[in-house]
């Protein structure tokens, strides 16, 4: 796993990659925006962490010059910018990051964000886990303890969607549309059956699932 | 900027021109009035002499006596320098006496009035005067009449008249001249309480920013006066409050500045793993909040740019909105154990505003009622249209705030004696004022759901044309 990282203040570079490198991550660092443009033209990284105002070339342009010439999967690429404008981060979605982190932000943060981003790419193993369960993103198999986990498919369905957002709410709407075909003639309300019986099937694997009025549904593990 | 227009020269522009205009038509008329005059002075001797030569124009027996009196050349010789020619003709157009081929009035009648018109001679104007004499002498041949005529050149009448013009010309262009130079006196006059006022303006310090006197100034600008005096007040409180917002900062940038270096020192110290751990630990928290308190000025600072000069609106929805703000913090939420909960309609409430101000105010909201919130309490945040004006209500369980308090929290760096977490910034309810003002909106505090906590009210003003289907 290669990744490259430009960031041009050396101290924040340094910590960053000292972390990222005991994560088990191979990483390259480069300060400047134009050696960073010229390694991208001539080595294949995984995975692109770019600060956007940089020396030698503004990180907006190697990203625009990145994407010029790319053909076929394109590199995921983090940007970081101290500049917390949204102008920056629209301009900078527009370009083709696939995500954002304002700084400061926290390191766990930034892992997190970069398994993500790998995952999405298929560069990691593609098996979610939390508390006992565990989900394989590719076969959608569900195991607790290593026995598989029996779901109809719209069970199947709403896990998938909690699983892809660990931590973080998933609200009714979109489990709707995930669970269910456009033309499906059901109503939102309908989505609290197949969640209560997706609650019950995973009891006792050490996660729940958490309603949050007015919000949606969060998968969590539950507190030993 | 535009660019600059002189008021002297503007009032100079538009009196000036005209004023000469209008003198040259008056100069027009007056030589047309000189003229008029002179020739009905001259046309006088003229009709004099005319009529004198038709008393001494008889006729006996066929045939006619004419005795050209001296007296009809008598007008004529203070005037040497002009020609003055007569003839008598008869009926048939024969010349009778005089010069030739003068010629005769086309208007010309038997009344025995005298017709005087402008006529040429010899390639000259001349002034010519005709009569016609009736002689009643039957044995006549060609009729019992005459014509006689008397004509003069014009060279002493148009002088005469040019005279008169040029001397009233030289009077109103000396009347405009004076009217010139008195203009420009008055508004010299008129501006010189702006020059003045100008230099002593240009005098002040780069600092000053005392009001303008407006003593000395015409009445006119007065209210300009005022009106500058009133934006540099406002600018001076901004200013003022800006130096007190950087002092304060700096001020509040060292308390966890000192608490980080205590910490840091204190862990160098410890030999022991665990309690290193446990130091860097209380480290990094007291590092989130200093940076939770950097990031919170930035925001101030931002809302209060923003405040006064609102140019990026757009319509904002503030179900999805606030939803999805709420969506972002309940990691927040879930650490402490919260139960945080969204209430609103299913329909767009719709306002018009900047959406990452707006978006940082609602942020401020719930994130003051999950830190103040004791672990396990509930926090809601609701949206909801009363009366043309979108409420957004964030509720929490906390300690809530005293009557006698819930105005000074909405101050900088405010800090309740006795609620001191060390992880607010003091700013989370200034930045959601700023906002919400900036927004022309109204803020209130209110006691929690049964008396306990705080409950957070913003009004909005639904966008126009989009109030009527939530009503």
């Amino acid at each position: 796993m290669r990744l490259l990282l430009v960031e041009d203040h050396r101290e924040l570079s340094e910590w960053i990659a000292k972390t990222l490198r005991h994560a088990g991550y191979v990483l390259d660092v480069l300060d400047r925006g134009d050696h960073a443009d010229h390694a991208l033209l001539t080595q294949h990284y995984d995975l692109v962490i770019l600060d956007l105002s940089l020396p030698g070339m503004d990180g907006l342009d190697v990203l625009r010059r990145l994407r010029a010439r790319e053909k076929g999967v394109p590199t995921p690429v983090l940007v970081l910018t101290a500049r917390g404008s949204t102008e920056d981060r629209v301009k900078g979605l527009n370009l083709g990051a696939d995500d954002y982190l304002p700084k400061p932000f926290d390191l766990g943060e930034l892992e997190a964000r970069i398994k993500a981003l790998l995952r999405r790419s298929g560069n990691v193993a593609p098996t979610v886990r939390i508390g006992l369960l565990e989900f394989d993103t590719n076969t959608r198999m569900a195991t607790v303890s290593g026995q598989p986990l029996a779901l109809t498919p719209r069970e199947l369905a709403v896990l998938e969607a909690l699983m892809s957002r660990i931590g973080r709410p998933v609200s009714r709407e979109a489990l709707f549309e995930k669970v269910f075909d456009f033309d499906a003639d059901a109503r939102v309300e309908a989505i609290e059956i197949y969640v209560s019986r997706l609650r019950k099937k995973l009891e006792g694997s050490g996660v729940a699932i958490n309603t949050l009025r007015g919000l949606g549904y969060l998968l969590a593990e539950v507190a030993q | 900027m535009t660019p600059r227009f002189s008021l002297r020269r503007r009032v100079i522009a538009w009196l000036l021109p005209p004023l000469a205009i209008l003198v040259g038509v008056n100069a027009w008329l007056s030589y047309r009035g000189a003229l008029e005059a002179v020739n009905r002075a001259y046309d006088r001797s003229l009709t004099a002499s005319i009529k004198a030569v038709a008393e001494q124009t008889h006729s006996i027996a066929g045939r006619v006596h004419i005795d050209i009196p001296y007296s009809a050349f008598e007008m004529f010789e203070d005037k040497a320098q002009e020609r003055v020619y007569y003839a008598v003709i008869d009926t048939q157009g024969d010349l009778l006496t005089g010069y030739p081929d003068l010629p005769l009035p086309s208007a010309l009648n038997d009344s025995g009035e005298v017709l005087i018109v402008d006529a040429r001679y010899r390639g000259e104007p001349i002034r010519l005067g005709a009569m016609s004499k009736r002689l009643y002498d039957p044995a006549l041949a060609g009729g019992d009449a005459v014509y006689i005529v008397f004509a003069e050149t014009t060279g002493s009448r148009t002088t005469l008249a040019r005279d008169l013009f040029l001397d009233s010309l030289r009077r109103q262009l000396l009347l405009l001249g004076v009217g010139a130079v008195l203009i420009v006196l008055a508004l010299g006059s008129a501006f010189r309480p702006l020059i003045e006022l100008r230099d002593a303006i240009r005098k002040r310090g780069d600092e000053d920013l005392t009001p303008v006197p407006a003593s000395n100034v015409p009445s006119e600008v007065g209210p300009l006066i005022d009106a500058i005096n009133h934006h540099t007040e406002r600018l001076s409180a901004l200013l003022a409050a800006r130096r007190r917002f950087l002092a304060d900062a700096a001020h509040q940038i060292r308390t966890p500045l000192a608490v980080l270096t205590t910490q840091a020192e204190y862990g160098l110290r410890q030999t022991e793993p665990e309690e290193m751990l446990r130091t860097f630990a209380s480290l990094l928290r007291s590092i989130r909040a200093t940076r939770r308190l950097a990031n919170q000025m930035l925001t101030m600072s931002r809302a209060e740019a923003v405040n006064g000069l609102m140019d990026e609106r757009a319509p904002v929805d503030l179900t999805g909105m606030v939803k999805d703000v709420a969506m972002e913090l309940v990691p927040l939420a879930l650490n402490k154990g919260i139960d945080l909960a969204f209430e609103g309609p299913s329909t767009p409430v719709v306002v018009e505003g900047n959406a990452p101000m707006l978006r940082e105010m609602v942020a401020n909201l719930i994130d003051n009622a999950i830190r103040y919130s004791p672990d396990d309490a509930q926090v809601t945040a609701a949206v909801a249209v009363f009366g043309g004006e979108a409420v957004i209500s964030v509720t929490d369980q906390g300690p809530g705030i005293p009557e006698a308090e819930r105005e000074n929290v909405f101050r900088r760096f405010y800090r309740i004696l006795g609620q001191g977490d060390s992880d607010g910034s003091g700013l989370g309810l200034a930045i959601v004022r700023e906002i919400c003002w900036a927004h022309g909106g109204k803020v209130a505090l209110r006691d929690g759901e049964e008396g306990r906590g705080l409950c957070v009210e913003i009004e909005l003003p639904v966008r126009q044309g989009d109030d009527a289907q939530h009503a």
